[in-house]
């Protein structure tokens, strides 16, 4: 093996990385103002959901670098993550019927 | 030197560098164990029967937090990139930035706590205490080794352990530093700010209404 599959010298540049930085600064403001508006609940709830999930796969990708890195990391890293999601899921379904 | 040198650029039969791998393999376990934290709050969320709980919690303030992590993660990823384009300098800065951005949230953290001990809640007060002040404190414990780590490296630079060379141990702190954005990024996201809106009744509510979407309502 000549070089390792892991060797970053195609990293994105400052510039891309203030881009992103400012992006999700701006969606924090868009949660916290939805946060706050007189929208339905369950609207402003999916609103929150998405957005969180917008930013943490930002920087997941771009600051984390999965986006050009070796697909073997992404498994490392989101097979767990879709065990706990289920797991939550899992548990609200059940604490719901359980405590209601 | 040589050593970092030598860890940093072996060969593997995978060929993935293991302390890149291992750092991958810890997130991922690290994953199901905020999971863990995060799932137990939100189970037990609204079923405290004495002392202050979920109302108690100061959005504004937390945004702030919020926000100067999420810079703390862009200083991060610069110092990264200065090191890999061989400014030495520039990547030292950034460090500097990153350990004391991830400072000032711990003194977030730390006043939040003083609030509400001060309000009467702490860990043994009810099922909110325990669950909130165990989820955000191994967070915010996480961050504090991440600053140890982050002023190591910084201290590195100047005798030289740290280069160019051999910025995959930049990276490796990096991709710890950023976990632990991202990690309070659900923390922010679904404990604080859904959370608030009362996550079962409203998840359920939400089901309901794609499904009458859907046309199955």
């Amino acid at each position: 093996m000549a070089h390792l599959a892991d060797s970053h010298d195609s990293h994105p540049g400052p510039r891309l990385y203030i881009t992103v930085a400012l992006i999700l600064a701006a969606l924090t403001g868009i949660e916290v103002g939805a946060f706050f508006l007189e929208l339905s609940s369950w609207i402003v709830v999916w609103i929150l959901i998405l957005l969180t999930l917008t930013k943490f796969l930002m920087v997941v990708f771009f600051f984390m670098h999965l986006r050009m890195d070796d697909n073997r990391f992404s498994l490392l890293f989101f097979a767990p993550m879709v065990i706990m999601v289920s797991v939550v899921v899992a548990l609200l379904a059940l604490f719901q019927n359980l405590t209601r | 030197m040589q050593y970092l040198t030598d860890v940093a650029t072996h060969r593997t039969s995978t060929g993935l560098n293991s302390r890149k791998l291992l750092m991958w393999a810890f997130l991922g376990s690290d994953v199901l164990f905020f999971g863990t934290l995060i799932a137990t709050h939100l189970v037990y969320r609204g079923q405290s029967v004495s002392g202050p709980a979920e109302n108690i919690l100061d959005i504004p303030i937390t945004s702030i937090s919020t926000f100067v992590l999420l810079m703390s993660s862009l200083a991060m990823v610069l110092a990264l990139s200065g090191l890999q384009r061989g400014k030495i300098g520039e990547a030292r800065f950034w460090l500097a930035a990153t350990a004391l951005l991830g400072s000032v949230f711990i003194g977030f953290q730390m006043y939040e706590f003083a609030e509400f001990a001060h309000e009467g809640l702490t860990p043994r007060t009810n099922l909110f205490g325990s669950t909130f002040l165990i989820m955000t404190g191994f967070h915010g414990t996480h961050v504090a080794i991440g600053i140890f780590w982050l002023w190591s490296l910084f201290f590195a630079t100047f005798n030289g352990k740290i280069h160019q060379g051999n910025s995959l141990e930049v990276e490796i702190a990096g991709l710890y530093w950023h976990f632990v954005d991202i990690v309070w990024i659900v923390i922010f996201g679904v404990v604080y700010l859904v959370g608030a809106y009362g996550v079962e009744e409203h998840v359920e509510e939400a089901g309901h209404a794609a499904a009458a979407i859907l046309g199955f309502g």
